[in-house]
């Protein structure tokens, strides 16, 4: 059976859960979706085994949000500013102490990613000052030709507070077409789960 | 400042210069480049203006390189160049050529549609103050006629229409202006049922209204996933997704590669083991030439042959715990 020969679903259709197939040609379809796909299972995996039923919504849906930052191109700014504020949480409910054992333990077992001491030190040190960066740029830039409700769509759109309008209707666009894959997924997995 | 006789933003004749090149190669294009250019020493290049001359290279190479292969289709008016390049604030002997020949305002050029400034969303900052000389020759009030379709070039043409300000402040503007709605045109696109609707406001609304109903979708997802039965585990697919995406990233995908790179290390040794183990069983073994695996994850993986278990419905123990030796929570946020 050669999953790769079928046509990609259609955008806005989710294909037909059967269980290798459906993941293949959703996968084919576009080239962030194995990486959204990849890491959000990563996540899943982690989360079942571990968080209370109770607690899992949020973190599953924390968890959906990073790895739809982590399939996209660093280049975009919502990306960015999607994985800053999962960093600046994490470092909130860590005090100094806490994230040298944290920091201690994580590089003991597993090779450590090559930014995240670093980020993790920038980020406490952002925590501790002022939560999040997006409160040191209160300032939205010249809006000059701009509809007054735009900033509803900076508030919407993550890192929109600091962009211009050009690059917000920019990083919206790819920030749909992301957000519309991890629902493709999401909802092709529970299919894929729910029909057992 | 660059003096050139027919600088590529030159009218929309920009456009029918550009046209000349790819349509009539050399042929043609150098010969309206040198009807137009009379006089111009410019460099090596006799049939070329001092602007291609600059670069050393015949007209039409410098055209093309100037220019996106996939050059818009323009009428193939000689006559439009020779305006162009005469209304040229640039050309430096071109006021002596222009004058004798001071041709009227092209009323055949105002006849054809009025050109409209490309869409392209790529401008070259580096030639606006071209732009605004440019425009300052074109305040003489032409039109260049740029027939229909211009896809996309590899600088924005800002042309200034008749009547309107010329100074680089409102070419700047109009750029802007143009850049935003060819953003608002993509958007359209992505929103299902915005291209209806007309007018900034209501698609900006739409658009909102999208992106709220996504978010809320994610989140309606997300809880219906954590009461997805734990027994089902989601393992297996990870290991196809792994293979996948290991095979993907091993063809050098471009996209996201500092991302994949932060994020591949941290799987493991003991990670990738597991899923080397599952992957065969997951694709009950019929599936095995769409997911060779890459050779990186040949290398860590140990080389024992797949593990097949008879439950095919149930996802095997994939084994959590050896996956972090630390508390998962605390693995899941770091990695995530």
């Amino acid at each position: 059976m050669d999953t790769k020969s079928t046509p990609p679903p259609r955008p806005h259709q989710i294909p037909n859960p059967s269980r290798p197939d459906f993941l293949a040609c959703w996968a084919a379809a576009s080239p962030s979706k194995p990486m959204l796909a990849f890491h959000f299972l990563r996540a899943l995996s982690r989360i079942h085994g571990v968080t209370t039923v109770r607690r899992r919504t949020r973190t599953i849906r924390r968890a959906a949000y990073s790895s739809m930052a982590r399939a996209a191109s660093p280049r975009r700014a919502w990306s960015r500013a999607l994985l800053g504020q999962a960093r600046a949480r994490r470092s909130r409910t860590l005090t100094g102490r806490a994230v040298l054992l944290r920091r201690r333990r994580v590089t003991a077992a597993a090779p450590p990613q090559p930014s995240s001491p670093a980020s993790r030190s920038a980020t406490i040190i952002a925590a501790r000052g002022e939560i999040s960066t997006a409160a040191a740029r209160p300032l939205p830039p010249r809006q000059e030709g701009e509809p007054p409700r735009a900033d509803a769509l900076r508030r919407l759109v993550p890192g929109g507070a600091g962009m211009e309008y050009c690059s917000l209707l920019e990083e919206t666009a790819d920030y749909l077409r992301s957000l519309r894959a991890q629902v493709q997924l999401m909802q092709g997995l529970i299919d894929l789960f729910s029909c057992q | 400042m660059r003096h050139h006789t027919q600088p590529p933003e030159v009218p929309g004749a920009g456009d029918d210069i550009r046209d000349l090149i790819p349509v009539a190669s050399s042929a043609s294009g150098s010969a309206a480049w040198s009807s137009s250019s009379k006089g111009e020493g410019g460099g090596g290049d006799g049939s070329g203006g001092s602007f291609t001359a600059l670069l050393g290279l015949p007209t039409s190479q410098a055209m093309e390189l100037l220019l996106p292969a996939a050059a818009p289709t323009f009428p193939a008016d000689p006559h439009l160049v020779d305006r162009g390049a005469r209304f040229s604030a640039f050309a430096s002997p071109s006021p002596s050529s222009a004058s004798p020949n001071s041709p009227p305002p092209p009323s055949s050029a105002t006849a054809t549609a009025k050109r409209k400034a490309d869409p392209a969303d790529r401008v070259s900052k580096g030639k606006a103050a071209k732009k605004g000389k440019t425009a300052a020759a074109s305040g003489e009030d032409k039109d260049w006629g740029g027939d229909g379709e211009n896809d996309k070039p590899a600088y924005v043409h800002v042309r200034a229409r008749r009547g309107q300000a010329t100074d680089s402040h409102s070419l700047a503007e109009r750029a802007r202006r143009e850049k935003i709605n060819a953003r608002m045109e993509l958007l359209k696109d992505l929103v299902p049922g915005c291209s209806k609707v007309s007018g900034t406001a209501l698609v900006l609304d739409e658009i909102i209204n999208h992106v709220q109903s996504l978010q809320r979708q994610v989140e309606y997802l997300s809880m219906r996933l954590a009461a997805v039965n734990p027994r089902v585990d989601f393992g297996g697919l990870d290991n196809f997704l792994t293979t996948e995406c290991g095979r993907i990233t091993s063809l050098s995908y471009k996209n996201g590669m500092d991302l994949e790179q932060v994020t591949w290390p941290d799987m493991g040794v003991n990670g990738a083991r597991h899923l080397m183990q599952l992957q065969q069983h997951f694709w009950h073994g019929d599936l095995a030439h769409p997911l060779q695996p890459p050779s990186q994850w040949e290398k860590r993986a140990d080389p024992h042959p797949p593990v097949f278990s008879n439950s095919s419905s149930s996802l095997f123990g994939y084994d959590l715990a050896s996956s972090g030796a630390q508390p998962q929570t605390g693995k899941l946020k770091m990695e995530l």
